[in-house]
């Protein structure tokens, strides 16, 4: 890691209608373009909403710019599994797995557990958390 | 952090149904159960979720809490008295907090959520 940089983890619970994704997607691209390291994007709760190709919104690119980051810095793009159950946002294996008749999920997201998350706090040396958590 | 058993802090800030309460919970068991050290300070509208009938899944779900290991449970003074209640109203022990004290408790720990 270059001197000066300092590698975060970041959690999102909002949802793309609220403030708080469009907030994280303007701090995370501003820590990249100064040198910094994104260790792993966790979406929580209604944060999932991010991960639906099939989210319709008046601002619609915000999927796609959090997909051009992914692919310009290889950022893992992670979906808390649980919380994607229950608002009906699935990979191949989650349809399978619940018997549903489609797949949902974005390219460039995954899913996967908070135990996930919490490896990437434990390797991070910074947090930041965008929305309520509780 | 660089640390897998840093202090996280938990800060439940409104009041919840059951089913999204839960789904707040699940961030905080898991530390809980990975090895962080987990404590939990309920303020503003918080301290009604500490303050629901003692029977019922909501009660059950937080008289759990010190069986994964979540011992450590602070309320802000000033959120109770502002809704009137009192420590011997809510289903659980708790540490009483002056807006000073939770300084402090910020402090102490590595991690805020």
């Amino acid at each position: 890691m270059s001197e000066g940089s300092v590698e975060f983890a970041i959690l999102i619970t909002a949802s793309p209608l609220q403030s708080g994704g469009e907030t994280a997607f303007q701090f995370i691209q501003s820590v990249l373009k100064k040198g910094h390291k994104i260790r792993q994007i966790f979406f929580y709760q209604d944060g999932v909403y991010h991960g639906s190709r099939l989210i319709h919104t008046e601002n619609p690119i915000l999927i796609t710019r959090w997909q051009m980051l992914a692919k310009e810095y290889g950022l893992p793009l992670v979906l808390c599994s649980a919380s994607a159950a229950r608002r009906g946002i699935m990979g191949q294996n989650q349809a399978n797995y619940f018997e549903k008749d489609t797949d949902n999920l974005a390219e460039n997201f995954c899913i996967a557990s908070l135990s996930q998350w919490f490896e990437a706090v434990s390797l991070a040396e910074r947090v930041m958390v965008f929305g309520d958590v509780l | 952090m660089k640390t897998s058993n840093g202090n996280l802090l938990f800060i439940v800030k409104h009041f919840k149904g059951l089913a999204q309460i839960r789904e707040s919970f699940d961030i905080v068991l898991a530390a809980s159960s990975l090895g962080f050290n987990v404590s939990l300070l309920f303020i503003d509208d918080g301290v009604f979720q500490l303050a629901c009938p003692k029977e019922g899944d909501l009660s059950a779900l937080l008289t759990a809490l010190p069986f994964y290991d979540v011992q450590k449970i602070y309320v802000a003074k000033e959120s109770l008295e502002e809704r009137r209640l009192k420590p011997q109203d809510l289903i659980l022990s708790v540490t009483c907090l002056l807006p000073n004290e939770m300084t402090k408790l910020f402090l102490d720990h590595n991690l805020v959520f």
